[in-house]
């Protein structure tokens, strides 16, 4: 049965209260609820990278364990510190903004674009060492021992300062390399993606927009936030760890 | 308003939680376990730590049941891909029939 | 598609990537696996043909309840049915990949799940016939493309169990079988209950009654020419005609001719509603709020729409799908919250 209703032209209650929701906690929760909905379909996008590790891992014990060796776990180790670290202040971020303390949230906010991009300046470096190494696969930047000397035939002998395990080849080993660069690419741009979000968040924080009603843009901001950390949660083992055992 | 508020110590602990796991996946790397099992101490360790953020960070335990429902469906379709597509991989040595 | 889309996504940037950059993700030449890319780009695609033609069956639904003057049987079974379908949709997108090299314990899996998901389809295709049974029916054009939905659906999903045995896939997979298959559900099937709901829902959308002599011949050229194009490719593929070729051997002659004047017939078919719709709209008749005197809420509203869709609420006091004799169905005065039952 509809029962007929008079829809008033003035908004009741908070100033950010859309027409079609009843109340700002409706308001919150529905948006919470598409932000997941859009999580939903990150796991399945890098669900799709993780499948293609996953069997080429099982492929090519050796070819992975050896170039994962190559990786430095120094650095892996300290992002994914400061990730988690950043992971802290952003639910911080919310927390403050939930309670009204409006500084401490802005501090927040901003402790964690600072350590989103330390991330990213970390990971620059890791990039730039590959690049040293000459360990860029395809030829975008022709590189040994990457070359197109390699795509004729195989060498199954120890390149530049890489230590190939019994059993490894360089094309397998090329193969681990382009799954790294995809899948930490893809999380790099996820979180410069992140980095601009948390931009506008800081901007709009320092002029008093959220208040303990209106925090919901900062919540959504959070799950993505802490979704990018999870899928590094992830990514760090995968890729910096698989092949430690194996080096004594 | 309704909405549950999460208290601060718990996400101190929580962030604790996290370092503590992820140093231990570093120290269990370098251990020699027998078979498989390097591989999945570390997705243990980083499904631990994955569920950590999604319950309290993300603030999963203390939302409605629909969320619930969201997430868990986001899981249960990646198991989907990921068993399908591996089973057909792991099943082809069994009947020898040339490929 | 929230779940399924994400995959294909990453899949095509993975092998633009690999073109690109020249790396070897799934080429077998680089250490990469083929197979791969079908099984990430299967995961998609299979889902996405389901997502195609679940709508097409809710608009058939609503035809043939509201043009045999019926409820639909078994409300409940239907709407689960479509649920079904989705899930069930996400679980078979191996059967594409059973002559790719595919091991035969994940095929048979496959094809016993491909197996089941034709079952709610089928427990649909029962409901709408049941609905139409007894029933009071109109052939309006609709309703003549929701009736060639039925039966050109039913011959394509059952010819899909073909393509789902293992062993009838080996001969006829990557032949004209298998496109004749997926035409008969795409355009047997979901362009029907498309054509079928523009012709329902055009009054409402344009004001304007489009021509019912020429919708019905329309609709008849377009049965006629889609069978004449589709049938010689079942025979065609079962005789062993490949697809994607662009040379085929002369035992394939007669029915290629025959596909193509099917094809000409059909395109004919489907040139004139869009002719007649175009015309419709300076030189039809102008319709009024409900055309074929049905009690559901659209047509209890101008023809087109305000633009707040009513100009006063309605107040429902009937059932949906609550039909009465047609000799009651005219509307008392202009419509409104005095609305007498019809």
């Amino acid at each position: 049965m509809i029962e007929s209703h008079a829809t008033t032209p003035e908004i009741h209650g908070h100033p950010a209260l859309q027409h079609h929701f009843e109340n700002m906690e409706q308001q919150r929760e529905a948006g919470t609820i598409g932000m997941w909905v859009f999580l939903v379909t990150e796991i399945m996008f890098f669900g799709g990278m993780f499948l293609a590790y996953t069997l080429y891992r099982a492929l090519y014990p050796a070819s992975f364990a050896s170039a994962s060796n190559h990786l430095d776990i120094t650095l892996g180790a300290v992002n994914t510190a400061v990730l988690i670290l950043s992971s802290f202040t952003m639910a911080m971020a919310v927390y403050f903004t939930q309670v009204g303390k409006s500084r401490a949230q802005v501090v927040s906010l901003v402790l964690t674009l600072v350590l989103g991009l330390t991330f990213l300046g970390i990971k620059a470096v890791e990039y730039h060492d590959k690049y040293t190494d000459r360990l860029i696969p395809g030829h975008l930047i022709p590189s040994a021992p990457f070359g197109p000397a390699v795509q004729q035939h195989d060498q199954p002998l120890d390149a530049h300062k890489l230590h190939l395990l019994p059993g490894a080849t360089l094309r397998q080993v090329e193969m681990f390399y382009w799954i790294y660069f995809a899948l930490t690419g893809m999380h790099a741009l996820h979180m410069i993606i992140g980095a601009g979000l948390l931009t506008f968040l800081i901007y709009y924080s320092i002029k008093g927009r959220f208040d303990p009603e209106y925090h919901g843009p900062v919540e959504i901001v959070g799950l993505y936030w802490h979704f990018v950390d999870i899928v590094w949660i992830f990514l760090f083992p995968l890729l910096y760890l698989l092949g430690r055992h194996f080096e004594h | 308003m309704s909405e549950h508020i999460v208290p601060v110590r718990i996400y101190v602990m929580i962030f604790l939680a996290l370092l503590v796991g992820t140093a231990l996946t570093v120290v269990a790397a370098y251990i020699d376990f027998p078979w498989q099992f390097n591989a999945i101490v570390a997705m243990t360790i980083a499904v631990g730590k994955a569920t950590l953020v999604v319950l309290y960070f993300m603030h999963v335990r203390y939302s409605t049941r629909l969320i619930w429902v969201i997430v868990a469906s986001a899981m249960f379709w990646m198991a989907l891909l990921f068993s399908f597509t591996l089973a057909d991989y792991f099943s082809r040595d069994w009947l020898s029939i040339g490929y | 598609m929230i779940l399924g889309t994400p995959v294909v996504a990453i899949t095509i940037l993975l092998l633009a990537f690999e073109r690109v950059a020249g790396v070897g993700i799934f080429n077998p030449a680089m250490g990469g696996d083929p197979v791969l890319f079908q099984h990430l780009f299967w995961f998609y695609s299979h889902p996405a043909v389901y997502i195609m033609v679940l709508p097409s069956m809710g608009v058939v639904s609503e035809l043939i309840a509201n043009f045999s003057r019926k409820n639909i049987f078994g409300y409940t079974f239907v709407a689960f049915s479509s649920l079904a379908i989705a899930v069930f949709g996400f679980l078979v997108w191996g059967h594409h990949l059973f002559v790719a090299g595919q091991s035969v314990y994940a095929g048979m899996i496959f094809s016993f799940l491909s197996f089941a998901v034709a079952i709610p389809s089928a427990i649909k295709v029962f409901n709408w016939t049941a609905t139409l049974y007894k029933s009071s029916i109109s052939y309006d054009t609709p309703m003549l493309y929701a009736l060639g939905f039925i039966g050109l659906f039913t011959v394509g999903g059952m010819t899909g169990l073909f393509l789902a045995s293992l062993a009838t896939d080996v001969h006829l997979s990557d032949t004209y079988f298998v496109v004749a298959h997926f035409h008969y559900i795409m355009v047997g099937g979901a362009l029907m209950g498309y054509l079928g709901g523009m012709h329902y829902w055009w009054p409402k959308i344009s004001g304007r009654m489009y021509p019912e002599g020429w919708g019905r011949f329309s609709a008849l050229i377009v049965f006629v020419g889609f069978n004449l194009t589709f049938l010689p490719q079942f025979v065609a593929g079962y005789l062993g005609m490949p697809r994607r070729y662009h040379a085929y051997p002369p035992e394939f002659q007669v029915f290629n001719v025959l596909s193509t004047a099917g094809a000409s017939i059909l395109g004919f078919g489907m040139l004139i509603p869009a002719i007649y719709f175009v015309w419709s709209m300076r030189y039809g008749r102008h319709a009024e709020a409900n055309p074929w005197h049905l009690p559901g809420l659209e047509w209890r509203t101008q023809s087109p729409p305000p633009t707040e869709n009513f100009e006063v609420t309605p107040i429902v006091t009937w059932e949906a799908y609550e039909f009465a004799p047609p000799e009651e169905t005219e509307v008392v005065g202009k419509f409104g919250p005095e609305l007498e039952r019809v």
